[in-house]
């Protein structure tokens, strides 16, 4: 996966990424953060081709996704899981009905749709909940659920928008163990989000956002960036950030 | 293949549920037009049969009055043989005509009173030309033997006005109700479309094919429009079968035919013509209002 010189304007909005480069390894696990309204949702959005940038190249599995002809979009999005910022569940389907929609589409059907749904709702913990509608269950859950759904047609690259916003500390560290394991199976993972502490106790690539720019591209980051950790941590040696801090290195 | 197809035709039935007084004004809609489309096509069929029944255009019907001795109208037809301009001449005896007309009458308790024949002798004459048609008409109504006369001409003239009319009429119609129809499928799709958007967005993300995400759609519209469909030839028949039955045999000419519906050919052409219609309004607005990507 690999971005160049992106840049983006929204259609009556300010520029919403502005000549973004950087490229992932397959297998690799990336942290996307910045303030909100930095540019990192509409950057997952480009590489599944919801928006299509104003400038720039983008590749996604040797394909470029900027020009891809409008019949290659399913099956651009086949080698996606995308877990949205909003979850994205239809209401009036169970939560194994959303989780099964994703195979349906591409499909899936019969024995193996039934094994691989439950498979992926137990991954995450929430077959016991499977014939629930989304209203029904916590947030948690429903988060969950739009993990499930991302997982379940085994992609090659995941994208989360805040997989974990709104989520209590324990409940958030569950997901993000999940996501490292899903990792673990060679899935590649960018994982836009918030979530400091999170960043800083997995201790992986990071890339920052600043108004729509990547200002920070480190290899195994914290959610600040290296020096004001290491300023911190002359302030209060006690608190600084967790895991080894190395210095930024290009993608 | 076929449990997607299956699970497309699940998704079709839930949109047809969830729309389902749209999906009633969509069947109801079709099966206004259809019935009306078939009620003037039938019509007009049957206004053609009685036309192929009344003389032709180069045919005179000459009517001799009942008095006239069977003599006579043989000299009559040796005349009209020699005249210029006439191909044939043909004799209809009264009594052949009158068993005729019995086996055609429904009820025999009516004509029960009547032991005499008060049908006349009938001469069927072929002209050359639709000119000598008219002229030869003209002569044949001077005669003190012809009670009346049908010359195919002015008989199909008006008659062929008649059915034109119909025709027209009926076609202008049917057009209009057609596309109104159609239009009413289209919408009622809208709708759906409209009260899916979510579902499809997410079908989108997730990579369904425009194909797999049009499909429910367009079932439904082709189901909404059969339904209407069938409902326009059940009627139509219904309705033909009872007009058969009671009002026709009380028509003059009319009663001398056999009203020639086959229900189910009514029926499947109709429903057929409901899923044209059906499939393309939806295809239509499934086209228009389906946002790609
Ligand atoms: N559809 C849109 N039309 C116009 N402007 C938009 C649109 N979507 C986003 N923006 C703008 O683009 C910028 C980047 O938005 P984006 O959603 O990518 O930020 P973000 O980093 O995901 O923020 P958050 O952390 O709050 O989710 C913001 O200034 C936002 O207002
Ligand atoms: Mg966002």
């Amino acid at each position: 996966m690999k971005l160049a010189h992106v840049s983006l304007q929204h259609a009556r909005g300010a520029l919403a990424l502005e000549d973004v480069s950087f490229k992932v390894e397959p297998g690799e696990f990336v942290f996307l953060i910045g303030q909100t309204g930095s540019g990192k949702s509409s950057l997952l959005k480009i590489l599944n081709r919801e928006l299509k940038p104003t400038g720039g190249e983008v590749w996604v599995d040797g394909t470029e996704v900027t020009s891809l002809h409008r019949r290659g979009v399913p099956s651009l999005r086949r080698k996606l899981g995308v877990v949205f910022q909003d979850f994205r569940l239809l209401p009036d389907r169970t939560l194994f009905e959303n989780v099964s929609f994703a195979l349906r589409v591409i499909g899936v059907h019969g024995k193996p749709l039934n094994q691989r749904t439950i498979e992926a709702l137990d991954r995450v913990g929430i077959l016991p909940r499977a014939r629930m509608f989304p209203h029904q269950v916590s947030g948690g859950e429903q988060q969950r659920a739009a993990l499930a759904r991302a997982i379940v047609n085994r992609p090659q690259l995941l994208l989360a928008d805040e997989p974990t916003g709104n989520l209590d500390p324990e409940t958030s560290r569950g997901i993000m163990d999940l996501l490292l394991e899903i990792n673990c199976s060679g899935t590649t993972m960018l994982i836009a989000t918030h979530d400091q502490p999170l960043v800083d106790a997995v201790g992986r690539r990071v890339l920052e956002l600043q108004g729509g720019r990547l200002v920070r591209d480190e290899a195994q980051g914290g959610y600040d960036s290296a020096e004001i950790q290491q300023d911190l941590e002359e302030l209060h040696p006690a608190t600084g950030g967790s895991g080894a801090v190395k210095g930024s290195e290009p993608g | 293949m076929i449990f997607t197809f299956m699970f497309l035709l699940r998704e079709a039935w839930l949109n047809g549920f969830r729309q389902r007084l749209m999906i009633l004004a969509c069947v109801t809609t079709t099966a206004v037009a259809l019935t009306t489309l078939g009620g003037f096509a039938l019509l007009a069929w049957h206004v053609h049969l009685i036309a192929d029944a009344l003389p032709r255009r180069i045919e005179v019907h000459i009517f001799v009055r009942p008095t006239v001795p069977r003599t006579r109208v043989n000299e009559l037809m040796a005349a009209l043989q020699r005249s210029q301009g006439v191909s044939r001449v043909r004799l209809v005896p009264r009594e052949i005509a009158w068993q005729e007309f019995k086996k055609s009458w429904p009820g025999p308790d009516v004509l029960d009173g009547l032991n005499d024949n008060p049908l006349p002798d009938k001469i069927e004459v072929v002209t050359t030309s639709p000119d000598r048609t008219l002229t030869l008409a003209r002569e044949v109504r001077a005669w003190p033997e012809s009670e009346s006369v049908r010359d195919g001409a002015q008989v199909l003239q008006r008659l062929l006005a008649v059915a034109g009319f119909i025709r027209a009429g009926g076609l202008i119609a049917a057009v209009l109700l057609a596309l109104g129809a159609a239009w009413m499928v289209g919408n009622a799709i809208r709708l759906t479309l409209h009260a899916r958007r979510r579902d499809i967005r997410v079908m989108q993300l997730v990579g369904a094919t425009n194909a797999f995400i049009r499909l429910p759609f367009i079932i439904e519209g082709t189901t909404a429009g059969t339904i209407g469909g069938v409902l326009a030839g059940a009627l139509l028949a219904a309705g033909l079968t009872h007009l058969s039955n009671t009002l026709l045999p009380e028509i003059p000419l009319v009663s001398e035919l056999q009203l020639a519906i086959d229900p189910t050919l009514v029926g499947g052409s109709l429903a057929i013509a409901g899923a044209v219609l059906g499939l393309t309004g939806s295809i239509v607005s499934v086209r228009r209002y389906l946002t790609l990507d």
